[in-house]
């Protein structure tokens, strides 16, 4: 099959067909899941370096998981999300005493050639306030309000009801505002 | 004040406008923080190692599926060699009983050469390889059937046997004699 077909083939049957040791399958699915996987890790971990550490591993276990893939159960993306999100669980876990300045560069903290001074200290803000969050908090608010994911879909990722999902992001949602309303000139905005 | 729930606060009007001036503003940063990351392509080496995960995962894999792929150890492939060949040798020569009989012959062959290399050497100058071996080797070749292979001589051992104690005892003393005996009839004649 050419290559400029692959993209329109569903992730539940490139995973069956790099199952078969297609790797022209698993060069697509990692070309579309990667980046949604290392951004998520980066907001969670707010480490760029270990989130990529944990993006591999997530691949690497959806590598391993191919040829016992049950189709219908789960849709491949959300399956990653969870397993991203528990890597990141375990690494938080195991930094746990570990001062946020000392884990390492925040995401935001490197902007790219576009991304303008002020983007960068709004970003820098979310990522010390997100990891102010409880951490159950912080991964709904992160799916839901970055990565755009709509709450049953959360639901699932993180193994819990909708509703349990609109709790986590409404307190969520909260406590960043609270933690960053006080800010609102400091990062340009009206202050009423 | 009014959050993403519906719910509302305590707070008053003021309170109202400032958190919903908030709200904007965490939305805003929300689709910063979006199109922050959108733009943001996994760093190439990532993606090489990713691949090379799948790669190798892969391999991984068709080995454990197809473990006849996998290359046998050197010295099981020796061994099944050497008695392939040996089995293919046997084989040619008409089988193991034919291979043993061939290997005794060998043995024995090397044994009178060895012991006594001047009675070989006159038999066949005599006779022949063929009948100073049948001669000398009696029942024990021709029982195991390998001297009428190589010779093109009768199969039935009985005979074998016996034409080699004929050949074997009476050319010597009868040649002679019988030599010796026309010698004295001409002289006396």
């Amino acid at each position: 099959m050419a290559f400029d077909a692959l993209d329109q083939i569903p992730d539940e049957d490139l995973l069956a067909r790099y199952g078969t040791g297609d790797q022209s399958a698993a060069a697509e699915l990692a070309r579309r899941l990667t980046p949604r996987v290392l951004r998520l890790a980066a907001r969670i971990l707010g480490d760029p370096a270990e989130a990529e550490d944990v993006a591999q591993e997530a691949l690497m276990r959806l590598w391993r998981i191919a040829p016992d893939w049950r189709r219908g159960e789960a849709q491949v993306s959300t399956w990653l999300y969870r397993v991203t999100l528990n890597l990141c669980t375990d690494r938080l876990r195991r930094r746990r005493t570990v001062p946020l300045e000392a884990a390492g560069d925040p995401v935001s903290d490197q902007p790219s050639a576009e991304s303008g001074l002020l983007d960068a200290a709004r970003l820098r803000a979310l990522d010390l306030a997100l990891a102010e969050l409880p951490e159950r908090q912080r991964q709904a608010v992160v799916l839901r309000h970055v990565e755009g994911l709509a709450n049953p879909e959360i639901a699932q990722i993180m193994q819990i009801g909708v509703e349990a999902v609109e709790s986590l992001t409404a307190r969520g949602k909260r406590a960043l505002g609270a933690a960053l309303g006080g800010r609102k000139r400091e990062l340009g905005y009206d202050d009423d | 004040m009014t959050d993403i729930t519906g719910r509302k606060g305590p707070g008053g009007a003021a309170d109202a406008v400032s958190d919903a001036a908030t709200d904007a503003m965490l939305d805003d940063i929300f689709q910063t923080a979006r199109a922050d990351s959108a733009g943001a392509e996994p760093a190439p080496g990532l993606m090489t190692r990713i691949l090379a995960d799948a790669a190798s995962e892969s391999a991984a894999r068709a080995g454990q599926l197809n473990p006849q792929a996998a290359p046998r150890a050197p010295q099981a492939t020796a061994g099944l060699g050497w008695r392939h060949r040996l089995a293919e040798l046997a084989s040619a020569f008409g089988g193991w009983p034919a291979a043993t009989g061939l290997a005794a012959a060998t043995v024995a062959g090397l044994w009178l050469g060895i012991s006594q290399p001047q009675l070989m050497n006159e038999m066949t100058a005599r006779y022949g390889v063929a009948d100073a071996l049948d001669a000398t080797l009696g029942t024990t070749l021709a029982e195991n059937g390998v001297f009428d292979e190589t010779t093109g001589a009768s199969t039935d051992t009985d005979i074998g046997a016996n034409t080699g104690a004929e050949i074997g005892a009476v050319p010597n003393l009868f040649d002679d004699q019988s030599l010796s005996g026309f010698e004295a009839l001409l002289m006396e004649s």
